[in-house]
């Protein structure tokens, strides 16, 4: 507990958390103008501006990669491994702290979105009503941030070069699950059509949690979600290698 | 107590350290002293956990580090030059480790004020000096009032004065019964630090005892004056000890300047000066590590 205690404290300490808080009030903020702003609102309105929203998980990667990879970077993994040297709690203490970063990330962008949309809607008569589908919406975000962060810190704490998990994280997101996407079209099928693979890769299942409404090459919701904290969890089990491993 | 027993670490085909063994006592400052690359960080490394040894064992108060009970509370320890992230104030960065090793914080403001640091506790470390880092990274190595203390090269960067000041601290904190293990590539601080020496090169232990003995084991010695310069060498002949004559009214002694002192006691010879020779210090290291010194 007073490790994950540690963790936040760390996190609260440097400037690029609140610098990337900040970038995510402002990405919400311009996405909710831009889909409230571009007409009527459709019947699910919540999840429309949740996806909106939902860029700002990268930047939820992004917090949990640099979580582990800023101390591979100062050095000061060593003073972190003094403290706590059972490196397993480091990292477990690290993956929680990724997973409340993620949840603050997913708050401020909530809360800028409702700020943005519900005077706006209601000004112009749309209906945005505060029911189920709002609740589902806050979920998912709360969700899609808190497994993105995660994700990070677990990829950051294999790979423990800052920029290279960077670079392997949104490599993979960008490009290698689309080679993989039209790979699998050609093997199984056509291009265009839905194959059995890309809905179960990582990006897509994350990206899937908050996202993937009418898309054919996605999982939605739930099972995106519990996907996607199988990876978190199997990368997990990795890192614990790595840092166990891999002396600092 | 720190103990090494056969200590080896191998990284593929290089041995970083062979075979080592030494201990380091409480209430003495031990230095563990070698060129650049004789293996003290590996080992040092190796105590407190933060690397697997391939073979043999590196333990602390009986226990690997990874076996104590709250080891942030028991052992101190400065491994890295500069180990904080630069956006952070010296402050929070203690903040951080007092958080995790389950220390009050109010001993943040102590170990602060100890090391002279509290004017600059807020900035940014991005602003401190070597030196500056030096001591907040050996305030983090006393937040937590440890009985063993392993410095590794903790006066790098440092002035004269913060030479002294280290020294000075490290001989308070030896004195209250603290094992003070302290590692340097500089003969000369370590002449003021240490009360004992370990010696190593390529990884292995070259010497160790009382940094006087090292210096009477190669040759040199202790340097005495007295103006019954004759009746001492006679004393000293009595007692089979090898002397040289030294100036004209002094003598380079092979022996410790403790039993020099007490036989001139003993035989009411009078001496001007006793002095443990230090100032060929450079020569008995090059000696011990067989010139693969580098550069300081």
């Amino acid at each position: 507990m007073r490790l994950l205690a540690a963790e936040l404290l760390k996190l609260r300490t440097t400037r690029v958390t609140y610098v990337l808080i900040g970038v995510a009030v402002l990405m919400s903020g311009l996405a909710a103008a831009a889909i409230v702003g571009s007409g009527s609102l459709g019947d699910d309105g919540w999840l429309e501006l949740a996806q909106g929203a939902g860029f700002s998980t990268t930047l939820a990667t992004i917090v949990g990669i640099l979580l582990v990879t800023n101390e591979y970077r100062h050095g000061t993994i060593t003073t972190t491994f003094l403290a706590e040297p059972r490196r397993v709690r480091v990292l477990v203490a690290k993956l929680a702290a990724a997973l409340l970063a993620g949840v603050a990330l997913a708050f401020a962008s909530i809360v800028t979105t409702a700020l943005v949309a519900l005077p706006w809607a209601a000004a112009r008569g749309d209906a945005l009503p505060l029911d189920g589908h709002a609740l589902e919406a806050v979920g998912r975000m709360l969700l899609g941030f808190a497994l993105s962060a995660a994700l990070g810190a677990a990829v950051g704490a294999i790979i423990q070069n800052q920029v290279g998990s960077i670079i392997v994280v949104f490599v993979w997101f960008l490009i290698v699950e689309s080679i993989v996407g039209v790979l699998a079209a050609l093997v199984f099928g056509d291009l265009g059509e839905p194959d059995p693979v890309s809905p179960y890769l990582p990006g897509s299942a994350l990206g899937g949690i908050i996202g993937g409404e009418g898309s054919e090459f996605m999982l939605r919701g739930g099972p995106a979600a519990l996907l996607a904290l199988g990876y978190v969890a199997a990368l997990a089990v990795l890192a614990a290698f790595s840092m166990t491993r891999r002396d600092p | 107590m720190i103990e090494v027993v056969d200590l080896t670490k191998r990284y593929g085909k290089v041995l970083a350290v062979d075979h080592l063994s030494f201990r380091a006592d409480p209430g003495r400052v031990t230095g563990f002293l070698g060129p650049n690359g004789a293996g003290k960080t590996t080992t040092l490394r190796a105590l407190v956990g933060l690397l697997h040894p391939t073979s043999g064992s590196a333990t602390v108060l009986g226990r690997r580090y990874v076996d104590l009970d709250e080891p942030g509370q028991r052992v101190g320890a400065i491994l890295e030059v500069n180990a904080f992230h630069p956006g952070r104030s010296g402050r929070n960065h203690l903040r951080t480790l007092a958080r995790a090793g389950g220390i009050d914080e109010r001993r943040v403001d102590e170990v602060l004020e100890e090391v002279d640091l509290t004017a600059a506790a807020r900035r940014r470390v991005k602003g401190y000096s070597l030196g500056m880092k030096q001591r907040l990274a050996l305030a983090g190595a006393l937040l937590g009032h440890p009985e063993i203390l392993v410095l590794d090269e903790p006066a790098n960067g440092l002035d004269p004065q913060g030479i002294r000041w280290l020294r000075d601290l490290l001989r308070r904190l030896a004195d209250q019964g603290r094992t003070v293990l302290v590692s340097s590539h500089v003969l000369a601080e370590m002449a003021q630090l240490a009360d004992d020496v370990v010696i190593i090169a390529k990884g292995r232990s070259v010497a160790q005892s009382s940094i006087e003995a090292v210096l009477v084991g190669v040759g040199r010695g202790t340097r005495v004056r007295s103006p019954e310069r004759d009746r001492l060498l006679a004393a000293l002949g009595r007692e089979g000890i090898e002397t040289a004559p030294y100036e004209q009214d002094a003598l380079i002694v092979k022996a410790e300047a403790p039993r020099v002192g007490e036989l001139a006691a003993r035989e009411g010879v009078v001496l001007h000066e006793l002095v443990a020779e230090s100032g060929t210090l450079e020569d008995v290291f090059l000696e011990l590590t067989e010139g693969e010194s580098s550069p300081s």
